[in-house]
């Protein structure tokens, strides 16, 4: 089969609106002589555009509707220009809420900088009073008296330090930790636990292509 | 204070270009479509009545072929004339002052479409009548007549809104794909392609109703 025969292209909605509209000649598509389905569908547009033609008649209005409606735009030109109410009579529930939510939010984020703004200034003092509360939970631990105030503090003092050991600059490419941190904690683990960890390192070493 | 001042000078002026007797100046009815815009933003009384009366009728009809109601269609040309009212200082006679209004007429109906789908396709109503001259038509003729165009008026209400719109202005509005692709915005080339896809969703629909 010649491929050449089989792909055709066929004629673009432009051209075709062009040769339904008569603002180009069929003669001056030479496609249309050779392709059947274009021909069909150009006839086909033809005899829909006849058949939209009938539409065009609308039901006519009274004629005293014209006058009727010049009136309601010159009434509705005039009201659009009215003062406008009492500013608090001219408010909406709608804006009235989102108004409300506005004060409520700048009220959150007001008392929030307030909140970091006293904890900010003085790093040391900080920590001193995050090693104290620490202190004091586990005081209060050991005496069976661990509140829930002294558990939430010490649950916020875990993530300062949390955040102390991040890396914040590459944080974005995934949290990471610094240099030596993990030197630091195979020394706090036990000789069973170390045992165990060399085990695990050497299983996955002797695995192919480690 | 200054605000207030202003408002104020609006509402005098609007006092004054949509005069409340609605009794244009003769002078007015006269004029060019710029002298005339010009003398609305010169506040001229009765200038803006000139402009409704003027292009009431194109508006109202390219209204009810989007909406297919008279109620909604009364509406929307009030909404209309009340846009082009406010934004007439914004006209600078880049297009018509037709075209112009066609711009937010399309505007104000695809908005109203999309938010109020699908349109109402209703039968004359009582009060309305056909401008057709039926001196030569029976009344079996008649009937046919308008019962077709009814069908295809219900089948471009049909149409997917851009569509709709393209295929409104072309066929019924008489209008240019130039001038189309001012009003709805977007390029000829849309334009043809809308009016295309419109012919043939049509003839779908049409054939469907048979």
């Amino acid at each position: 089969m010649n491929p050449a025969k089989t792909l055709m292209w066929h004629l673009s909605p432009q051209v075709m609106l062009d040769l339904v509209e008569g603002a180009r000649p069929d003669g001056a598509v030479p496609h249309l002589r050779t392709c059947e389905r274009c021909r069909w569908q150009l006839e086909e547009l033809r005899e829909t555009v006849a058949a939209a033609r009938t539409g065009q008649e609308i039901p006519e209005p009274s004629p005293l509707f014209w006058d009727h409606l010049s009136a309601r735009v010159r009434e509705a030109v005039a009201a659009d220009t009215h003062p406008p109410r009492a500013w608090v009579s001219g408010i909406s529930w709608r804006r009235s809420a989102l108004v409300g939510g506005v004060i409520g939010l700048v009220i959150v984020v007001g008392a929030w900088q307030m909140t970091l703004g006293r904890r900010a200034p003085d790093r040391k003092a900080q920590e001193e009073v995050s090693v104290t509360s620490q202190m004091q939970f586990a005081e209060n631990a050991a005496d069976g008296q661990a509140t829930t105030e002294g558990s939430f503090g010490f649950v916020a003092d875990l993530a300062e330090g949390l955040a102390d050991t991040l890396d914040w600059e590459v944080a974005e490419a995934g949290f990471t930790t610094r240099l030596g941190l993990v030197d630091g904690t195979v020394n706090e683990l036990s000789s069973d636990e170390r045992v165990e960890l060399r085990r695990l390192l050497n299983e996955a070493l002797a695995k192919p292509g480690a | 204070m200054a605000w207030t001042a202003a408002r104020r000078s609006a509402r005098d002026r609007a006092a004054v270009a949509v005069d409340q007797n609605a009794v244009p100046d003769p002078s007015l009815v006269d004029l060019s479509e710029a002298q005339l815009v010009a003398r609305c933003l010169d506040e001229t009384p009765g200038a803006f009545d000139v402009v409704v009366e003027r292009h009431r009728r194109s508006v109202y009809r390219l209204c009810y072929r989007f909406v297919g109601n008279h109620e909604d269609a009364s509406d929307l040309s009030q909404e209309v004339f009340l846009r082009a009212y406010r934004g007439l200082r914004r006209f600078h006679g880049g297009s018509s002052l037709a075209t112009w209004l066609y711009r937010i007429t399309v505007n104000a109906c695809l908005t109203r479409v999309t938010a109020k789908a699908p349109p109402v396709v209703s039968e004359p109503i009582e009060g309305l009548r056909h401008p057709a001259d039926t001196r030569t038509e029976s009344p079996s003729e008649r009937l046919l007549r308008e019962e077709r165009a009814a069908q295809v008026r219900a089948a471009i209400a049909q149409l997917p809104a851009k569509q709709r719109a393209a295929l409104i202005l072309r066929m019924y509005h008489d209008m240019s794909h130039q001038e189309i692709a001012q009003s709805m915005g977007g390029s000829v080339g849309s334009v043809k392609a809308n009016v295309f896809h419109a012919l043939r969703g049509l003839k779908k629909r049409l054939d469907g109703g048979r």
